[in-house]
């Protein structure tokens, strides 16, 4: 059952976790040496007490502890701090890349469970046939490919049929809304493609899996003697007992989804978060690398609690427990 | 199905073979540019002809036994460029050859890495129990969250500049391998657990069996089988995530090669377009972590 107190202590473990990703990543942004401000101060446009005073500013003339207890005490109060780089609030900066990244990722993902699921049913239910052998075949090279060499790949084949490969749009603000939308698809085929293909082989497989492990189920074969169709007993009877495992990697896909898209993102040019956090990383934007750690965790977590939720759902065995 | 085991097999065994001595089998040193051939397409340059055994640039075996002989090779001036050459003029085969030695070398032992700190973790938190067993399992909750990327851009910062080579890589994957073996401890501490109020296990304790014993003759043989599948799946993980960190810039530095960092010249449009036998390295990674795949496998 899911009671109150089962939720404060999820929460509240959720919390303690949070707490020691960011006092972590805070320690290891404070240990490397160099920072923004020592960067900007190669450039001779700016003068030295300017420097001093933005270090002043932000805090960071500050000793660890205090300006670990200032960050906190900001975002507790809903303010992320200030990018150096992009010269305003990490909030706004994080809201406007955010829809990018759900876009490319709702896309992606809503085609990789949808020609998963029903790959992996194609193959369970053709068992040992021609079909199930270039379904796996498909999937076990899928498997072995890097997330970068199928973006790269994938680059090449855009540029050979002409697709854009990089950036979110080319189309000027002036143009109709249709002709923006079309622009937007056109952007996002090669990006979501390539994050769709890096989840499809683990979503064949793991269905595959499932429903083969249900099908030789005692009760599959109680249901087939009672004279129940190949596909009722697939359809009905299996796949609903497959859909407690599979739920699992659900929620997996969920929580990867910052560090899954980040390299696609990356080579893409496709400004998302995970661009945004390869940029801070490099040019040291405290703040920004922070904060955006801090959403990965979050982005985790859920994850986790939703796959949770899912799998409390489908098998009630482990609701009881 | 058994042809296809003795094919990965013997990839693997190939790709090991290079590995260990890449200077036999690349034909010219892999960061001698030739300036003359800028991404030369594969082929024979100069009036080259292939001779076998030939005497080539000197090297070292294993950083120790000096040597002279290459595989194959041409009579100057003449250039042999299996795999074409790069921007340079350097001989993308040797380069493939030589980072093959590095990847090869960091991905199988990081995995041994991981799985010796998942085993020793594991048992340890799933035979003592009690606050040890708490604290490890928070613990790792907190290492499975912790976003990778952000840690390695940090140590590779903090790493003084003289740890570039490959010691530095070696240490970043000694610390990825840290992390990583949170998921796969967990897995042994549930089987340890398992194990744990089994009757042989009493039973050979009321004999008298110190601790050490148990382990090694009662518990340890239970672990070997995944213990071995943890293994054999995560050396190709381990290939991806160098690939991966090279590609985006965190691995060696130039001029070394290593199999992610091979790709980074595919993020220009004119080599992305015109100069296919850059993808060799692509190729090569997929081949082998499929050639893992298929050894892990059971039969």
């Amino acid at each position: 059952m899911v009671t109150l107190t089962s939720i404060l202590a999820r929460l509240g473990n959720a919390l303690i976790v949070m707490a020691v990703v960011a006092l972590l990543t805070f320690v290891l942004v404070d240990v490397t040496p160099g920072s923004y401000l020592q960067d900007l101060s190669t450039n001779p446009q700016i003068s030295t007490e300017t420097i001093e005073r933005m270090r002043v500013q932000f805090g960071l003339d500050q000793p660890f502890y205090r300006k670990f207890l200032r960050w906190s005490a900001s975002v507790a109060s809903g303010d992320l701090g200030y990018s150096f780089v992009y010269q305003r609030p990490v909030r706004s900066l994080i809201a406007e890349r955010i829809s990018n990244t759900v876009l490319l990722n709702v896309v992606a993902l809503t085609a990789a469970w949808t020609l998963g699921l029903m790959l992996g049913l194609a193959a369970a239910a053709s068992r040992g046939s021609p079909v199930d052998w270039v379904i796996s075949a498909f999937t076990t090279i899928l498997l072995a490919a890097p997330g970068v060499v199928l973006a790269v790949l994938l680059l090449a084949g855009a540029a050979r049929y002409g697709f854009p490969i990089g950036g979110l749009s080319a189309a000027d603000e002036a143009a109709g809304t249709s002709q923006r939308v079309f622009d937007l698809l056109r952007h996002l085929t090669v990006p979501a493609t390539a994050v769709a293909l890096v989840w499809l082989p683990a979503i064949v497989r793991h269905t595959r899996a499932a429903l083969l492990a249900a099908l030789d189920a005692p009760y599959v074969l109680g249901a087939r003697s009672r004279g129940i169709g190949h596909w009722r007993l697939l359809l009905v009877h299996a796949l609903r007992e497959a859909l407690a495992p599979v739920s699992t990697l659900f929620g997996l896909s969920l929580s990867a989804v910052l560090s899954a898209s980040l390299v696609v993102e990356v080579v893409m040019a496709w400004p998302g978060i995970g661009q945004l956090a390869y940029d801070a990383v490099f040019k040291r934007d405290i703040f920004l690398v922070v904060d955006l750690a801090q959403l990965s965790a979050i982005v985790l977590l859920v994850g986790n609690t939703v796959a949770d939720a899912f799998l409390r759902r489908l098998d009630p065995r482990v609701a009881d427990a | 199905m058994r042809s296809l085991r003795f094919a990965a097999w013997l990839t693997l065994a190939l790709v090991s073979l290079i590995a260990i001595c890449p200077d036999f089998f690349a034909t010219y040193s892999p960061t001698r540019q030739y300036r003359d051939l800028p991404y030369a397409a594969p082929g024979f340059y100069k009036g080259a002809s292939l001779h076998w055994f030939v005497k080539g640039e000197p090297y070292r075996v294993l950083g120790i036994i000096p040597a002279s002989r290459r595989l194959i090779g041409s009579p100057e001036p003449g250039r042999i460029f299996l795999l074409g050459s790069d921007e340079f003029g350097r001989d993308w085969y040797s380069r493939l050859c030589h980072g093959a030695s590095i990847s090869l070398l960091v991905a199988p032992l990081a995995a041994a890495i991981s799985l010796a700190l998942a085993v020793c973790l594991g048992i340890v938190a799933g035979y003592q129990g009690g606050w040890i067993d708490l604290f490890l399992v928070k613990a790792s909750e907190v290492f499975i969250v912790l976003p990778w990327f952000y840690v390695v851009v940090a140590l590779r910062a903090a790493l003084p500049l003289t740890l570039s080579g490959p010691l530095g890589l070696v240490i970043v994957f000694a610390v990825l391998a840290g992390l990583g073996s949170a998921t796969p401890a967990r897995v042994f501490r549930g089987l340890v657990q398992s194990l744990k109020n089994r009757e042989f296990l009493l039973a050979g304790h009321a004999a008298g069996a110190s601790t050490g014993r148990l382990f090694r003759y009662h518990v340890l043989p239970f672990l070997l089988p995944t213990m071995r599948t943890q293994f054999l799946v995560s050396v190709p993980a381990f290939i991806v995530t160098e690939v991966t960190l090279s590609f985006l810039g965190l691995g060696i530095a130039e001029p070394t090669p290593t199999w992610g960092s091979m790709l980074i010249p595919l993020q220009q449009y004119v080599v992305l377009t015109s100069y296919p036998w850059m993808f060799a390295p692509a190729v090569v990674v997929v081949v082998v972590c499929l050639a893992l795949q298929i050894v892990a496998r059971e039969q």
